[in-house]
C-alpha cells in the first residue's frame, strides 16, 4: 500500500531526522516533512510534544521547560533555513521520494509567502499541507503556489459538505488528505465504522482522485481496512514519533536501535 | 470589505473541520441579529440578571487630580464583576438556539471563565474551560469559582501556560466535540465569525455610554480610552463611535518594559503581521514561532490583537499605546484611593494612560472603559508587594 509517513524536523534534532527520512524513503510513496510551529491546533499530544522539543532543541529540560526560558528556547531550536538545507542534502545524495511540507500558516507567512514558495520549489518539495489554511481561505496564496509549482494539498474533514469535497477534489493537485474523525491527530486504537463509510463515500466523487486517509492510524491492520474501504494509502505521524521518542534522553537518541524499529514498521505498512 | 475581514486582517484560517462549524455558527448568529424574541430575552438576562444599564460614573477627584473630566463606564458592578458576561449571555443563548448541550470557553484573567461558568449554569448547559498553569496559579480565587458554578476547569500545562495555550486546547476540543458543544470565545479576536460576535454583543457598553455621556454633557466625548488584550471591551465601547470625531486609544500591556522584550504590546510594540488562533492581526513572534508576552495582568497577556483593532490601527482611526506593569499597579492604587474603586488590573492600565493623556488635554472629556473589578487581582497584588494576608 502507498505509504505517507511524518516526520516532525528537528525533533530531537535535525540530524536524526535526516536519517529517519533517509530510512524511510525506499518505502514511502511521499514523505510529510513536518515544520514545527509553536501552537500547532490541529495537532494532539505526540505531535504537540515533538514540535516542542524540535523549538527547544539544546535545552536541557526540552519537554517541560521552564517558564522564563521559553521564550530563548524558541530561538535556538530547529528554524525553517535548516530545513531547507537538509531537504537540499538530501537531494544532493539522490534521496529521489517527493517531499511535502506540512506546516502552519504563519511560518510561512512570516517568512514571507513568495520567498517560501521560491525555495520549496528549488529545493524540490513539491506539495504543502497546511492545517490552517482551508481550501479557499486564501485564493491569493493559491495562486502564487501554482505559479511556483507547488502542490497545495487539502483536506476534507468527515463533515465538510458534498459540494465542497467535490470542489476540493477538482481542485487536487497531488493528492488530497482525509482527516478521518473530528479531532486532532494522534494514534487511536479502534478506526470507527464512521470513518470507513466517510471514504466510502468520498471515494465515488474522486474517480482520478489520490485520496490518502490520516489522523489516527498507527498500524497496519488501521491501514487496511482503509484501504478496503477505498483508500489509496495511509498517512501516519504519531506512530513514529511514539516509537523514538521513547529512546530520547535528554534531548539525545541511540540511534541505530531506533532506525531499526521505524525502518521495521515502514516496511510492515507498506507490504500489508 | 470582504466577508469576514476587517481589511486584509481577520479571516478565517482554521481546519477544515471547523469550516462547515462557523459556517452554521455564522447562520444562526446572523438569524438572531433579526429575531426579535432573542433580543427581548439577551436584553431580560442583561438587564434583571447581570445589572445593566451599568452607570457612566463622573470621577470628580480623580478629575480633579488631573484636570480633565473622566467618565468611569462601570462594566465592574455587572454580575460576576466584568463586562465579559454580556458576551457570554449571548453565545450561551445562541448555543440554545444552536441546539448545543455544552460550552467551552478559555481564560486568561479567570473573568471570562466564571462568565461563562456563569451563564452556563444559568441556561442548564455542562460547561469546560481551559485555563493556563501559570494563570490559574496568579488567579486561584477564580478558579474555584468556576468550579463552584459547576464547570470543570482544565489546567493547560503547555507552551507559555498562559491564555493562548488555553485557546489552542479549547480549539482542539471544539474541533473535536463540536456537534453538541459551543465554543463561547471571549474576545474580538479567532476566526470569523468571532471577532463580529463578540462585537455585537459587547456593543451594549458603547450604545449605552453615547446615551449617558450625551445626557451628561450634551456633547460627545473628546476621547475613549480602554485596554486591549484581545480588545472585546475596547470595541464594545468604540464601535458607537466610529463615525464620530471622538478619539480613540487601546492600551496595551507594556509588561517590564517594550525594550526588555517582556511585553504584550502587539501594536505600540514590536508585533508584526501574521496569523495566530485563525485570524491574521499583528502578533509578537520571533521567526514565525508565536513569542511568550509577559503582563502583571493575565487578561492582557495575549500575543496576538483583535483583528479589528489592527485594522482601526491601519486606518488610523484608534491610538494603541501601552502602559508598564508598575503604571498599572500604581494606577490600581490610584483609582482606589481617589475614588474607593479598585479595578481589575486589566482595567487599570486605562486608568495609568490618564495622567500620560492629561497632559496635553486639559479639560477634555474622556470616557475609560472600567471593564472590571479588582477583587480578583487583591491577593494577587498583596503578593506582588510583598503585604502579608
Amino acid at each position: 500500500m502507498k505509504f505517507i509517513p511524518y516526520v516532525c524536523c528537528g525533533d530531537p534534532n535535525l540530524d536524526f531526522t535526516y536519517k529517519v527520512v533517509k530510512t524511510l524513503a525506499p518505502y514511502s510513496h511521499i514523505i510529510e516533512l513536518g515544520i514545527p510551529f509553536s501552537d500547532p491546533i490541529a495537532d494532539g499530544k505526540t505531535i504537540q510534544a515533538a514540535a516542542n522539543r524540535a523549538l527547544t532543541a539544546g535545552q536541557k529540560n526540552a519537554v517541560n521547560i521552564r517558564h522564563d526560558s521559553h521564550d530563548d528556547a524558541l530561538k535556538n531550536g530547529v528554524n525553517t533555513e535548516q530545513i531547507f538545507e537538509m531537504v537540499k542534502k538530501l537531494r544532493s545524495e539522490k534521496i529521489a521520494v517527493p517531499f511535502v511540507f506540512m506546516t502552519y500558516y504563519n511560518i510561512i507567512y512570516s517568512y514571507d509567502s513568495e520567498k517560501f514558495l521560491r525555495a520549496m520549489n528549488e529545493a524540490n518539495v513539491q506539495g504543502l499541507i497546511i492545517p490552517d489554511l482551508p481550501f479557499g481561505e486564501d485564493k491569493e496564496f493559491e495562486k502564487l503556489a501554482e505559479e511556483y509549482e507547488i502542490s497545495i494539498i487539502n483536506l476534507i474533514a468527515p463533515n465538510t459538505k458534498e459540494e465542497r469535497a467535490k470542489e476540493i477534489l477538482n481542485n487536487e493537485k497531488k493528492f488530497t488528505y482525509l482527516v478521518s474523525v473530528a479531532g486532532t491527530t494522534g494514534a487511536r486504537g479502534e478506526v470507527s465504522e464512521q470513518s470507513l463509510e466517510f471514504v466510502k463515500k468520498i471515494r465515488p466523487l474522486a474517480p482520478n482522485g489520490q485520496l490518502f486517509v490520516g489522523f489516527g492510524i498507527s498500524n497496519a491492520e488501521q491501514a487496511k481496512k482503509f484501504v478496503q474501504a477505498g483508500a489509496d494509502g495511509v498517512i501516519v505521524g504519531s506512530e513514529i514519533i511514539n516509537i523514538y521518542s521513547k529512546y530520547i534522553v535528554n534531548g539525545k537518541i541511540d540511534e541505530n536501535k531506533v532506525l531499526e524499529e521505524i525502518e521495521k514498521f515502514a516496511e510492515v505498512i507498506q507490504s500489508a | 470589505m470582504n466577508k469576514g475581514r476587517f481589511g486584509e486582517f481577520g479571516g478565517r484560517y482554521i481546519s477544515e473541520l471547523l469550516v462547515p462549524v462557523l459556517e452554521e455558527l455564522e447562520t444562526a448568529f446572523e438569524k438572531v441579529k433579526e429575531d426579535k424574541e432573542f433580543k427581548n430575552k439577551l436584553d431580560y438576562y442583561l438587564s434583571k440578571y447581570a445589572g445593566r444599564p451599568t452607570p457612566l460614573y463622573f470621577a470628580e477627584n480623580l478629575s480633579k487630580k488631573l484636570g480633565i473630566k473622566i467618565y468611569l463606564k462601570r462594566e465592574d458592578l455587572l454580575h460576576t464583576g466584568a463586562h465579559k458576561i454580556n458576551n457570554t449571555i449571548g453565545q450561551v443563548l445562541l448555543a440554545r438556539t444552536m441546539g448545543k448541550k455544552r460550552v467551552i470557553a478559555e481564560t486568561g484573567a479567570g473573568q471570562h471563565g466564571v462568565a461563562t461558568a456563569t451563564a452556563a449554569a444559568l441556561f442548564g448547559l455542562e460547561c469546560d474551560v481551559y485555563m493556563g498553569k501559570e494563570d490559574a496559579e496568579r488567579q486561584k480565587l477564580n478558579v474555584y469559582r468556576m468550579k463552584l458554578l459547576g464547570a470543570n476547569v482544565n489546567i493547560v500545562d503547555a507552551g507559555s501556560r498562559t491564555l493562548k495555550d488555553a485557546i489552542n486546547e479549547a480549539l482542539r476540543d471544539y474541533a473535536t466535540n463540536f456537534k453538541d458543544t459551543h465554543y463561547v470565545l471571549g474576545s474580538a479576536l479567532g476566526p470569523y465569525p468571532y471577532p463580529s460576535i463578540v462585537k455585537y454583543f459587547q456593543s451594549v457598553i458603547g450604545i449605552e455610554a453615547r446615551t449617558q455621556i450625551l445626557e451628561a454633557e450634551q456633547c460627545l466625548p473628546d476621547y475613549l480610552v480602554a485596554c486591549v488584550g484581545g480588545g472585546s471591551n475596547a470595541i464594545g465601547l468604540f464601535a458607537q463611535f466610529l463615525d464620530d470625531n471622538t478619539k480613540m486609544i487601546g492600551v496595551e500591556a507594556g509588561g517590564k518594559g517594550i525594550s526588555t522584550g517582556k511585553h504584550a504590546a502587539r501594536i505600540s510594540g514590536d508585533g508584526q503581521k501574521g496569523v495566530l488562533h485563525g485570524s491574521l492581526s499583528y502578533i509578537l513572534q520571533d521567526n514565525g514561532q508565536i513569542r511568550e508576552t509577559h503582563s502583571v495582568s493575565a487578561g492582557l497577556d495575549y500575543p496576538a490583537i483583535g483583528p479589528e483593532h489592527a485594522y482601526l490601527h491601519e486606518l488610523k482611526r484608534a491610538q494603541y499605546v501601552s502602559v508598564t506593569d508598575s503604571e498599572a499597579l500604581e494606577a490600581f492604587h490610584l483609582l482606589a484611593e481617589t475614588e474607593g474603586i479598585i479595578p481589575a488590573l486589566e482595567s487599570a492600565h486605562a486608568i495609568a494612560y490618564l495622567p500620560k493623556l492629561a497632559k496635553q488635554n486639559k479639560n477634555k472629556i474622556i470616557i475609560v472603559n472600567l471593564s472590571g473589578r479588582g477583587d480578583k487581582d487583591v491577593e494577587h497584588v498583596a503578593k506582588i508587594e510583598g503585604a502579608n494576608l
